[in-house]
């Protein structure tokens, strides 16, 4: 008899946090601030509209 | 429908963190308690598709979390791009769904998350809006050899206009006892979204919010001339437990032969947090017999 086909929230859960979610490019925050954003120091996260596309 | 839309989505999101989230719940509602506390990048792309109107664009085979195959439906579409660095700096365009692996391999089976695209840094790099990068949605700047591919979705696609609709019979004769009331159970379907009916055979039941077109055609009989009943398409909580209204409701009354045809019609909005189902009110001193000839049509569009 084959297996069942995993079902996909087998899947995604074979995936769950077995990652730390990628290298970080060294000049990543200099490059987000270059766009324009701003960080939110309280969520870490770089906000805002940033410039304009073209204008980096 | 276009790609600001898409990204706009996707930046109301950033800050997000933890989980469950509004993302993952959504995801939960349609597809099961266990995408609560699951991975959640792509179930956020998911999510900004469909919050932005680009579903049809974005996900071609329907809703997406688990990345391989998000990343498989753009290869089915002849638009998947390995992730080179010639490859990011000619074609990943904002809104590119891009996907990555840490080992560094360019091959789908390998894909380990997803972001969306918000600029081509033009150095075969992108700036990114990412979700459950650190459990949080933030934006990334990744570099091709991460990048196992991506795909531009076409956000000239518009949204699919066509209704779900769902066609109902009763199919069996159902009784309604003496001041009691029923809900009318459908055996018989024709429905283009399969789980557009469930719970018990009485419930409609819409993926998402929905605008509801109903016309029931109701035909009762075993009473008595000028005995008085009520046909309803009411709205319930989600699981059913709880009468929320009468989103539609008449008063018939039997005619000369003891029975009742008439046609029930209304429109109201449905969602994936009620149900819709057919009441039947029986306010007379006999038991009514819903016929089994009594059916339905229920089309449900987006908006």
């Amino acid at each position: 008899m084959s297996e069942p086909e995993p079902s996909e929230a087998d899947l995604v859960a074979a995936e769950v946090d077995i990652h730390d979610w990628g290298p970080t490019e060294e000049d990543e925050e200099q490059i987000l601030r270059d766009l324009g954003y701003v960080l939110n120091p309280v969520t870490g996260v770089y906000e805002g509209e940033g410039h304009v596309d073209g204008d980096v | 429908m276009s790609v600001q839309s898409m990204l706009a989505a996707a930046r109301d999101s950033l800050g997000l963190a933890g989980r469950p989230n509004y993302i993952t719940r959504d995801y939960a509602k349609r597809h099961g308690d266990e995408f609560l506390k699951a991975a959640w990048c792509d179930q956020a792309v998911t999510y900004w598709a469909r919050k932005s109107g680009n579903a049809a664009a974005v996900l071609p085979e329907g809703d997406r979390a688990y990345t391989v195959w998000h990343a498989q439906d753009g290869q089915k579409l002849g638009r998947w791009f390995k992730g080179t660095v010639a490859n990011v700096r000619a074609h990943a365009k904002p809104g590119a769904i891009v996907f990555f692996d840490w080992e560094g391999r360019d091959a789908v089976g390998g894909v380990d998350h997803v972001g969306v695209v918000e600029r081509n840094l033009g150095d075969g790099r992108v700036q990114t809006i990412e979700a459950n990068t650190g459990d949080a949605c933030k934006r990334r700047v990744r570099a091709a050899p991460v990048i196992a591919g991506f795909w531009n979705p076409d956000y000239s696609v518009e949204e699919d206009d066509v209704p779900e609709v769902v066609s109902l019979g009763a199919g069996a004769d159902q009784q309604v006892a003496a001041n009691g009331e029923i809900v009318v159970r459908w055996g018989t379907e024709y429905v283009d979204d399969p789980k557009a009916h469930g719970d018990g055979e009485v419930a409609v039941l819409a993926s998402g919010e929905r605008w509801c077109l109903c016309d029931a055609l109701v035909r009762i009989g075993g009473l008595q001339p000028g005995d008085e009943l009520d046909v309803s398409w009411a709205r319930y909580d989600r699981a059913g437990k709880k009468f929320l209204d009468d989103a539609w409701r008449l008063t018939c009354h039997a005619g000369p032969d003891g029975r009742i045809e008439v046609s029930v019609g209304g429109q109201f909005a449905l969602d994936a947090d009620n149900q819709l189902r057919l009441r039947i009110i029986n306010a007379s001193p006999r038991v009514a017999v819903v016929e089994k000839a009594t059916m339905a049509k229920v089309s449900l569009f987006k908006h």
